[in-house]
């Protein structure tokens, strides 16, 4: 079944495969980090929003931006 | 002599740009303003040497890549992609940190073809988890030089600069001007951006691996996983939340019990000089010198306190990493409203004052978020508007304890944030603009503030506000001092003229002829005047209203005794009526009246100039102005009939 960033709780690690959706926000999304291949850790997790750590970043992010991310749990 | 040669300072936000950028100039700097938007960027000069050329250097507003995505982010492409610069090298802040997500910026960079320095900070955090860059490795693969620098102790700076004279000593300064590019460009010209190439992304990290090694086993102590178990507690829903509220009480009563003191002398200054003018003599001059000019240079500078505080604060706030996770914490919050967690920091600045606050709006990228923002502002309670609520709370609660005043004034201070909230959802579901907001925030990590880097901050914050808005404000409480000092009446016995009473001058007689109007609000003609001076600047309100209620000269000069004799005076003026001029619904009426209109020129200037609109200007005051009038209106006609 095909996951998002969004779909993930608190603790959870993936893969990010590839970001979809409109091209402003998925370039943001790839510069702010979130390449295909980047392996990510999710801190934290609120019905609005999430953290996520990483490489030595850590990045916030609402839930409909993350929902853009599509990622292979890990 | 030739002109100097301009080098541009790029990096992605928190990179320590800035802090490099300081010690490059010795932190002299002047902001530079671009195309009619409030956007700036800072240009100095590098720190002379004898003997050797000095650069001009631009700091441009941090980036994440050269495909702009907000205002701010497109002056950073305009200075390097446009002539309007002449831009000829560029220095690279680099955090070695997070090369893997920042190092594509090399490649956009080399589109412009002009020669590259890559200054790479932060090297300290990696060397205490024992790793280290391997420099040469690095210059090799990017073909271009790196140079290490110490943001804190401003180490690497001579190298830097050795490093950037050299590759434009290589280059002829003629030879760079080849480069050239349309005037003006926008986000909507795709011509000369650069491509979003993905591949530069996906090999990042493998690229950037093979610069770091292991210099020591043992790790002393990782920023990022102390980082990491911080946010678990600061970032929590509600543990988060009461750090986040400790933290904003903390800042706010500094704002005003710190600067207290500050503004009183400031006060007490201007009434010295003041007093020291009026021994030179009377008439028109010594008017203008006292009650003009000095009265409106002290309405300008008795803000900077408060603002200078405020601005240290959240530069204290910003190093330390902070400020980042108290946007991610009303982010939910302000979802809700068609705001995004971005837009706390331009509120929490309006309680200060607008100006500066309206001015940190260009970091917002959504049109509709920054057309909310600025016009839901000036409701935030601001500065300015503080020793009208004491005047008029102090007569509401006339020979009762103190702390029901405070309580009201907390209450005030709560109840704009509501009615902020209200307009901006109001807003939210009215306005139709394109809303492309996106919440997709770098969390830093937690660092130990540099305080000498916080003081360059909140000065330059004070400074932009003392050149901005002083003119404004100055400007304007020069107009309401001659419209009340004129027409002049001309003594028979010396032939010196004298100011009128203000009933007799231009202010006083517009201020009967508008009665009718504030009459509804309970309001007579006095605080009428006091209503329309306070258009220029809400601060002008009380000073006009003592002027307008003939407290006596002898006891102006006494801040105390100014506010003693005021409240007599008002508990003892009368309607022609007879009823009293000030009672508690009217008195009541005026603090809903103060809460919600925009009486501030310098806020409206600020908003036509940010939003490029005179016309969002107008509707912002209009219709600030007309609800607060009804709203004043319903307060008194309610409170009246109970």
């Amino acid at each position: 079944m095909r996951k998002t960033l969004s779909d993930l709780e608190a603790g959870d690690h993936a893969r990010i495969l590839h970001i979809e959706g409109k091209e402003m926000l998925s370039q943001r999304l790839i510069e702010l980090g979130l390449r295909p291949g980047v392996a990510v850790e999710i801190t934290q997790k609120t019905p609005s929003r999430l953290v996520c750590c990483f490489e030595r970043a850590t990045l916030a992010l609402r839930t409909r931006e993350a929902s853009i991310a599509v990622v292979e749990v890990l | 002599m030739s002109k100097d040669r301009t080098i541009a300072l790029v990096g992605v936000p928190n990179s320590g740009k800035t802090t490099l950028f300081n010690w490059l100039t010795g932190a002299r700097f002047e902001a530079v303003n671009y195309g009619g938007s409030t956007v700036t960027c800072h240009r100095g000069l590098s720190q002379l040497r004898w003997g050797e050329p000095q650069l001009e250097l631009l700091d441009t507003p941090g980036t994440y890549s050269l495909i702009p995505k907000s205002p701010e982010e497109e002056v950073t492409f305009q200075v390097l992609f446009t002539d309007r610069e002449s831009v000829e090298a560029v220095v690279l802040v680099l955090d070695s940190t997070q090369l893997s997500r920042q190092v594509h910026l090399v490649d956009q960079l080399k589109e412009l073809k002009r020669p590259i320095v890559i200054a790479l900070t932060m090297t300290d955090l990696l060397v205490d988890e024992g790793l280290k860059i391997d420099l040469d490795k690095m210059q090799n693969e990017l073909e271009v030089p790196v140079v290490e620098v110490d943001g804190r102790l401003g180490g690497g700076i001579e190298l830097l600069l050795k490093k950037v004279r050299l590759i434009l000593g290589a280059t002829d300064a003629s030879a760079t001007h080849s480069f050239k590019a349309s005037p003006e460009l926008s986000l909507t010209d795709k011509r000369l951006r650069p491509e979003f190439n993905i591949e530069n992304y996906a090999s990042s990290a493998r690229i950037v691996e093979g610069w770091l090694s292991r210099v020591s086993v043992l790790s002393k102590s990782s920023a990022f996983k102390r980082t990491k178990k911080i946010d678990q507690i600061a970032l929590h829903p509600v543990a988060g939340s009461f750090i986040f509220l400790g933290i904003m009480s903390l800042l706010f009563s500094s704002v005003f019990w710190a600067a207290e003191p500050l503004m009183n002398q400031i006060d007490v200054f201007f009434a010295y000089l003041s007093q020291a003018t009026k021994t030179l003599g009377s008439g028109l001059w010594v008017d203008f010198l006292t009650d003009g000019l000095l009265l409106s240079v002290s309405a300008v500078l008795v803000f900077v306190p408060q603002i200078f505080i405020l601005f240290f604060g959240l530069a204290l706030l910003e190093q330390s990493g902070y400020l980042a996770r108290t946007a991610t914490l009303v982010d939910g919050l302000f979802l809700r409203l068609g705001l995004s967690g971005r837009s706390f920091v331009p509120f929490l600045s309006g309680f200060a004052c607008a100006v500066p606050a309206i001015l940190s709006v260009r970091g917002l990228r959504s049109v509709k978020e920054r057309w909310i923002t600025v016009f839901v502002l000036p409701l935030m309670s601001c500065s300015a508007r503080l020793p009208i609520y004491v005047l008029l709370l102090s007569f509401l609660f006339l020979g009762q304890s103190s702390w029901k005043p405070g309580l009201m004034l907390a209450f005030i201070y709560v109840g704009s944030l509501l009615l902020g909230g209200a307009a901006a959802a109001f807003l939210n579901r009215f306005v139709q603009l394109p809303d492309d907001s996106l919440f997709a925030l770098d969390l830093p990590v937690y660092r130990k503030p540099y305080l000498k880097m916080c003081g360059y901050k909140a000065y330059k914050r004070t400074k932009s506000f003392v050149v901005d808005a002083g003119p404004m404000i100055f400007t304007f409480a020069l107009i309401i001092w001659g419209l009340s000092s004129f027409p002049r009446i001309d003594s028979v016995q010396d032939g010196a003229s004298s100011a009128p009473s203000l009933d007799e001058s231009f202010l006083g007689q517009g201020g009967k002829y508008l009665e009718p109007i504030f009459a509804p609000m309970g309001a007579d003609w006095r605080t009428g005047v006091g209503i329309l001076a306070s258009f220029a600047a809400r601060e002008i309100f009380v000073s006009s209203l003592a002027i307008v209620m003939n407290v006596g000269e002898t006891d102006q000069e006494n801040e105390e005794n100014m506010r003693a004799s005021l409240l007599r005076q008002m508990l003892e003026a009368r309607k022609p009526s007879g009823e009293m001029a000030f009672s508690v619904p009217s008195v009541t009426a005026l603090i809903v009246f103060f809460m919600i209109a925009l009486q501030c020129l310098s806020t409206v200037a600020m908003a036509a100039k940010e939003m490029k609109s005179y016309r969002f200007a107008a509707v912002q005051w209009i219709s600030l102005t007309l609800v607060a009038y009804l709203a004043a209106v319903l307060t008194f006609q309610v409170l009246s009939m109970a």
